[in-house]
């Protein structure tokens, strides 16, 4: 990552920035609606909009509408949609800080053992504990899965004198898989008629949204997101190298664990909402520093935005391709991130 | 050749064969007789009106895991003097998505308990979800519970059916 050093982004970036950010702003918006006008149910587009626009404010226009179609858009593909964006600003943007501290361009929210500690909890409440504290155990439990995930990988580091940027990554790896086998177990002793749950927490979906529960990954995101984003100065050195950023001031080691432990909490929440949906991390902050280049400050909210528009159009996707089956999302991010990065590779080689 | 909608003569043409198998004809056909007296002479005591609208809840909070038009349920909520809401659905048991079911609108929810979720704790999934506040199956409470043996083919199915009819037209 030497671009990050030679980019000069004062020099170009403030026409940049609110150009991109408006153009960002309007692709999203743009997706967003699409997004709550398709799916199984076909709803026409003008009911859509009078639904929205009498929660907005009620009343403003008749209603002509069944209440099943009401509840359709508003109950069911809102707040979907609204947690795609930020399930996928989320992953991208620990995508991307993950990148950087690590100097691993494979370095992803999943493959440092988060995700299969969520879903170890996941599987643990469903298969094993039952809901022994109502509809929130399955999503508490799987965020705390993730905590302790990460608390593992962190005292392997210590205890592996992991403190280098090549040994975190082992360590997470290490401990991923040791997890990952435990909740296989998990599945393998649970009632076999009952496993066909665990395909959700395995290869993700939204279909969990609900507008009340939507405000624990807001809280966790705009937390940990904002951290990131000020120190994207910070996360600027690191890509350089340790010494490099070292000789800066910046307590390395410390803040590389602080960056995966940020990293771990937007992770857990999103993984206890929405399973584990692969590749966004890994390939989201690829494509946003190919258009905006390598300084954190425009790759950050760069990746937040196409993470976001990608998570929409992979569900939407996802949801109407076999309707009325819902297909998990993690397939179609899978499928379609994969060839769009060995596209990535193939253009860059040329 | 199109498979056909699932029915309970697929149990007793299950118990015939399975009489022929063992070579115990006659008590097969016996038995089988004896069910469909037994339903028979339920039945004909019903009083019954239009077919009621049942969703099978089997699992699945993201998406719900359900039975289509292939699976045991929708001979039994037919036999029961209702319709499964997925009937054209042609898949034996299979995840829909939610929209789906608000669209259709269920008067009854028929859940298939077993596993560590309760049927208490769907029920309570789908009463407590406000994008099935205005379900009639909702509104109205209308809950009811099969055992997984019974909702899938075999022997019990009669007493499921009964099960069923009781909730359906009873209440």
């Amino acid at each position: 990552m030497s671009e990050a050093a030679s980019t000069h982004p004062q020099a170009q970036s403030r026409v940049g920035v609110s150009s991109f950010l408006l153009g960002g702003v309007a692709l999203l918006l743009v997706s967003l609606s699409f997004a709550v006008s398709v799916g199984a149910v076909p709803v026409p587009l003008g009911t859509v909009w009078g639904i929205l626009l009498n929660k907005v404010s009620p009343g403003l226009i008749e209603q002509t509408w069944s209440q099943g179609r009401e509840a359709i858009v508003w109950e069911i593909r809102f707040p979907r949609a609204i947690l795609a964006m930020m399930v996928g600003a989320g992953l991208a943007m620990v995508g991307a800080g993950l990148q950087a501290v690590t100097r691993n361009p494979l370095a992803d929210p999943h493959l440092l053992g988060i995700s299969s500690g969520g879903a170890f909890g996941a599987i643990l409440a469903l298969l094993h504990t039952g809901l022994f504290i109502g509809l929130l155990t399955v999503p508490l439990l799987a965020f705390l899965g993730a905590l302790g995930a990460t608390a593992i990988v962190l005292s392997v580091s210590r205890f592996a004198d992991a403190m280098s940027a090549d040994r975190l990554v082992l360590a997470g790896v290490a401990v991923s898989f040791i997890i990952m086998a435990c909740a296989n177990v998990l599945i393998f002793l649970g009632d076999p008629k009952a496993t066909h749950v665990v395909v959700f927490w395995m290869l993700g979906g939204l279909g969990l949204a609900q507008w009340s529960q939507l405000i624990y990954p807001l809280v966790v995101l705009v937390a940990s997101a904002s951290w990131l984003l000020s120190r994207s100065t910070e996360l600027n050195a690191m890509t350089v190298g340790d010494e490099t950023a070292s000789t800066l001031g910046i307590p390395v080691a410390r803040f590389r664990l602080s960056v995966f432990v940020a990293g771990a909490l937007i992770t857990g929440v999103m993984v206890a909402f929405s399973g584990i949906i692969g590749f966004v991390g890994l390939m989201v902050p690829h494509v946003a520093r190919l258009l905006v280049g390598g300084d954190y400050r425009r790759v950050l909210p760069a990746s937040a935005f196409l993470g976001a528009i990608f998570l929409l159009w992979a569900d939407i996707t996802a949801r109407t391709i076999m309707a009325p089956e819902d297909m998990p999302i993690g397939i179609v991010t899978g499928l379609v991130g994969g060839v769009f990065f060995v596209w990535l590779l193939s253009r860059r080689q040329a | 050749m199109e498979t056909e909608k699932a029915s309970i003569d697929m149990m007793y043409a299950d118990l015939m064969n399975l009489g022929t198998i063992f070579g115990v004809e006659d008590k097969a056909a016996e038995l089988v007789d004896g069910y469909r007296a037994e339903l028979a002479a339920f039945t004909s005591e019903l009083e019954t009106g239009e077919p009621l609208r049942v969703f099978v809840y089997d699992s699945g909070e993201d998406t719900p895991f359900t039975a289509g038009r292939y699976a045991m349920p929708t001979a039994l909520i037919e036999a029961a003097g209702g319709v499964n809401i997925m009937d054209d659905f042609k898949k034996s048991w299979a995840t829909v998505t939610w929209e789906e079911v608000v669209e259709r609108n269920p008067e009854v929810v028929m859940i298939v308990n077993y596993g560590e979720v309760t049927a208490e704790q769907k029920r309570e999934f789908m009463m407590s979800n406000p994008a099935f506040a205005d379900l009639d199956a909702v509104k109205n409470d209308r809950f009811v519970t099969l055992e997984y043996v019974e909702a899938t083919p075999g022997p019990r199915n009669i007493q499921a059916i009964k099960t069923l009819a009781e909730a359906f037209w009873t209440e």
